[in-house]
């Protein structure tokens, strides 16, 4: 999808979440307080469309601490231009995470 | 909380998770699985606090793990919602549709040009010896007649003179002949005489073993053999009437000969003499010969002859020497030659130009420019084969009713279907969206004829993802000739329901 499609109010939120430092997907939904049932879908549909990329953690970090490696995702360039344009859409997304006035100046 | 009650908590829930990843296409499951699984695990860490069974604050824990869990029933639907509409462009304006189509174009074309006899030496590798020196000899007029032009009387001349330039000559006349197949069956077969040298020049083995010597030797060709005489394995030895002589089938010969003038035959009857003295001396044949020296003549060259007294006569106009193997390479040539042409008049049937509007053109990345002209080409470099393979299968056909038209059939046939496949190929390209190279719908008639000078008149095709319009001018006017693509910005997107 190019940097300039609009994105729903949802998407955006989780853009927007993942871009303030929020990279899991457990995360987001408590940040964003989305439910899980969205959450994931849509990152699915933002990997697809270019905004996101997604990886896996080394397994070998996660053994160390006994625990199962997390997916973590990333803003592309085309994510970061899409989260800019989607701000001044929805202006009141800045105010939703706590983050976003540090990562936006 | 301790690993081990973690484990034996969260283990109902991968259970779960397990049974909904049967529903996920297989080749995201095992990713799917791995991150629902791994995002339960950590859920139900932070949700599940270390009390009592029957504390509220565990059920409630459990609540909302049991409630992340159900969330993966609404990610299921959506990877299946996507898995069955994976593209945007629907196939049938789609770019691989096209390109799809033009492979089964050249398979279907191909397959028939393969299965045409004689046509696949084009791309075969000759079976005689050193094929560069072999030579056909026709009298100048008829050298691209296809057509026996030597009688066999001069033949019989040249071969007693003494040679300089050629050390062997052989002589074929392709004639149909009636052909006992069964004890009170004949068919009508083309079956050439040759001489007794015919194919030790080709360099070609072939049996030839003879008893009777007054007896000419007959071989037939393995689908003769196969079609006539139903693949008799006892067939060798046998003496059958060949027209009003008799012959003896001394042998089966596997492939074609390659590259020799004429229909092709179905047998070839070897007669007894080097003079082929059963063969009226008037009548005409072709005379194939190898060359005494190693020096490059080219494909092609002339040769004049002098008359001796007690001789017949020969052409005064003389005679062409052409190389055997520059036939097999003349359908090749002669495509090469026509597309070259159909190259050349293709600014005089259509306008070049892709109907791009630059002015409004958006930064469009690399790739997506690249793909675009990549998929050009591919349709230009796809209708090639089909071109070949159409025209000689048209060529073929017009072989069967006069060998001398299946060349001008070819270079007409090649020349026009290449043109329109090049037109084709540039108006087809014109038709769909620059973005996703979908074909574009939606015509929409704009304006009126009778404000054409006035105004906008003509007709409007949207790209159906919204990447946005081509105006195609109803007349072309100075100020807009040719068409014109708008791409549309973000604002448009809304009306196409594609975003996110």
């Amino acid at each position: 999808m190019a940097a300039d499609a609009k994105l729903s109010h949802t998407a955006a939120m989780i853009l927007q979440a993942i871009h303030i430092g929020y990279l899991y997907g457990f995360s987001v939904m408590e940040q964003t307080g989305l439910p899980s049932g969205t959450v994931y879908p849509a990152l699915r549909r933002l990997e697809r469309d270019g905004l996101i990329r997604s990886e896996w953690e080394k397994q070998g970090i996660a053994d160390e601490e006994q625990r199962p490696p997390r997916k973590y995702h990333k803003l592309t360039r085309a994510g970061e231009q899409a989260i800019v344009a989607a701000l001044k859409r929805y202006p009141l997304l800045a105010k939703l995470t706590p983050a976003s006035e540090e990562q936006l100046a | 909380m301790n690993q081990r009650s973690l484990v034996r908590g969260v283990s109902m829930y991968l259970v779960w998770i397990r049974c909904l990843s049967l529903f996920v296409p297989r080749s995201i499951r095992v990713d799917w699985h791995r991150c629902w699984a791994s995002e339960v695990w950590y859920v139900y860490r932070d949700a599940v606090p270390l009390v009592s069974f029957f504390d509220r604050e565990y059920w409630q824990g459990q609540r909302r793990v049991a409630e992340f869990c159900l969330g993966a029933i609404d990610d299921v639907r959506s990877v299946k919602e996507s898995a069955q509409h994976p593209t945007r462009v629907p196939y049938a304006r789609s770019a691989m549709r096209c390109v799809g189509l033009l492979a089964f174009a050249i398979v279907a074309s191909g397959a028939c040009f393969l299965l045409l006899p004689g046509e696949r030496t084009a791309f075969e590798r000759s079976p005689y010896q050193d094929p560069a020196s072999i030579v056909l000899i026709a009298r100048e007029a008829y050298a691209e007649s296809a057509r026996p032009s030597i009688p066999v009387e001069q033949y019989n001349a040249w071969r007693h003179r003494s040679q300089q330039l050629f050390s062997a000559f052989a002589l074929y006349q392709p004639v149909i002949r009636q052909i006992s197949v069964g004890e009170w069956r004949t068919h009508p077969l083309v079956v050439a005489s040759v001489t007794p040298n015919f194919f030790a020049l080709l360099g070609v083995s072939a049996a030839t073993a003879q008893g009777d010597t007054h007896i000419p030797s007959l071989l037939l060709s393995s689908a003769t053999w196969r079609s006539e005489f139903d693949g008799d394995p006892d067939l060798i030895g046998r003496t059958i009437r060949v027209g009003n002589r008799e012959a003896r089938i001394t042998g089966i010969v596997d492939a074609p000969l390659w590259g020799l003038p004429g229909r092709a035959a179905d047998a070839w009857l070897i007669e007894p003499d080097a003079g082929a003295s059963a063969l009226a001396p008037t009548s005409t044949a072709f005379v194939i010969a190898r060359r005494a020296t190693t020096d490059s003549f080219g494909s092609r060259w002339h040769m004049s002859i002098e008359d001796r007294p007690g001789e017949p006569a020969f052409d005064s106009n003389g005679y062409a020497c052409i190389a055997l193997d520059s036939t097999t390479s003349r359908p090749l040539t002669i495509f090469l030659m026509t597309v070259f042409l159909a190259f050349l008049a293709l600014p005089a049937t259509t306008s070049l130009p892709l109907g791009e509007y630059r002015i409004n053109a958006p930064q469009r990345s690399f790739r997506s420019r690249m793909r675009r002209w990549a998929f050009l080409y591919a349709k230009i470099l796809l209708t090639l084969p089909i071109v070949f393979f159409v025209s000689r299968d048209l060529a073929h056909l017009a072989s069967a009713a006069h060998p001398l038209h299946a060349q001008y059939i070819q270079i007409v046939s090649s020349f026009c279907i290449c043109l329109y496949g090049l037109r084709w190929s540039l108006r087809d390209q014109r038709a769909r969206c620059p973005v996703c190279l979908c074909k574009l719908s939606h015509p929409a008639r704009v304006g009126e004829a009778s404000r054409n000078f006035l105004a906008w008149n003509g007709t409007e095709l949207m790209c159906a993802d919204g990447h946005g319009l081509l105006h195609v001018p109803e007349l072309p006017t100075c100020w807009f000739s040719t068409q014109r693509w708008i791409y549309l910005d973000a604002s448009w997107s809304g009306l196409f329901a594609k975003s996110t």
